[in-house]
């Protein structure tokens, strides 16, 4: 495994993480619930300064390592080649398809159940503030999380 | 368009060249061992520049390395 793979993978997890992590304080029995604001904020405080030092620690700890096991070569830990850039884009694409097919579900969604006021699915409630910050936040990771897998998976193929 | 295969004789002239490794081709040609083992086994087709860089890492011509089978 390469660390460009090994960064992917750390930045997976992390994601990962903090989909989990919002997902347990926006959602009780798969419907969002409404926080007070102060809960809200602490919960998206809380996500993105995990994730930022989780990234920052991620990549350092892979440059420190890198450092080590391969001094003197050209292949250090920041070392990107053709290969890599290639794969980063096309999982940079594979996440905005993603991301356009997502927001799509959740319009066309939204709309059906204004129109039909009785569905075989359960109601879509994202229209409160917590709605709309949980919806954005989780599609935001659950995206992030697409490109990671996508480059683990581009990697190996 | 049918689509071809860059084909690569990078094993064969490894082993003539005396046993170079793959990390010490990835270090000449300045690209990471993973590059040089999809390259290699043939899923990755390098770009011209990288193409060459791997021909004068191994001091013989381009045509040497790699050819096209359309």
């Amino acid at each position: 495994m390469s660390w460009t793979e090994i960064r992917a993978l750390g930045s997976l997890i992390i994601a990962t993480w903090a989909l989990w992590f919002l997902q347990m304080r926006f959602l009780d029995g798969g419907q969002v619930v409404d926080l007070p604001p102060e809960r809200m904020f602490s919960t998206y405080l809380s996500v993105i300064v995990v994730t930022i030092i989780g990234e920052i620690l991620v990549t350092i700890g892979i440059s420190i390592v890198g450092v080590v096991l391969n001094s003197g070569t050209v292949e250090s830990a920041d070392f990107e080649d053709e290969r890599d850039k290639q794969i980063e884009r096309r999982a940079g694409i594979i996440s905005y398809w993603f991301l356009i097919v997502v927001v799509n579900i959740l319009a066309l969604r939204l709309i059906q159940q204004e129109i039909y006021t009785s569905s075989v699915f359960a109601p879509l409630a994202i229209a409160s503030t917590s709605g709309i910050v949980f919806t954005l936040l989780a599609v935001l990771f659950a995206a992030h999380i697409v490109k990671m897998a996508a480059k683990l998976i581009l990697y190996r193929v | 368009m049918a689509k071809g295969k860059v084909r690569n004789r990078i094993r064969e002239l490894r082993a003539e060249t005396g046993g170079m490794t793959q990390s010490q081709l990835a270090e000449a040609a300045g690209a990471t061992r993973q590059t040089i083992i999809a390259i290699e086994q043939e899923k990755y087709a390098p770009s011209l520049e990288l193409a060459f860089r791997i021909s004068l890492a191994f001091g013989v011509p381009f045509e040497a390395v790699f050819s096209f089978e359309p």
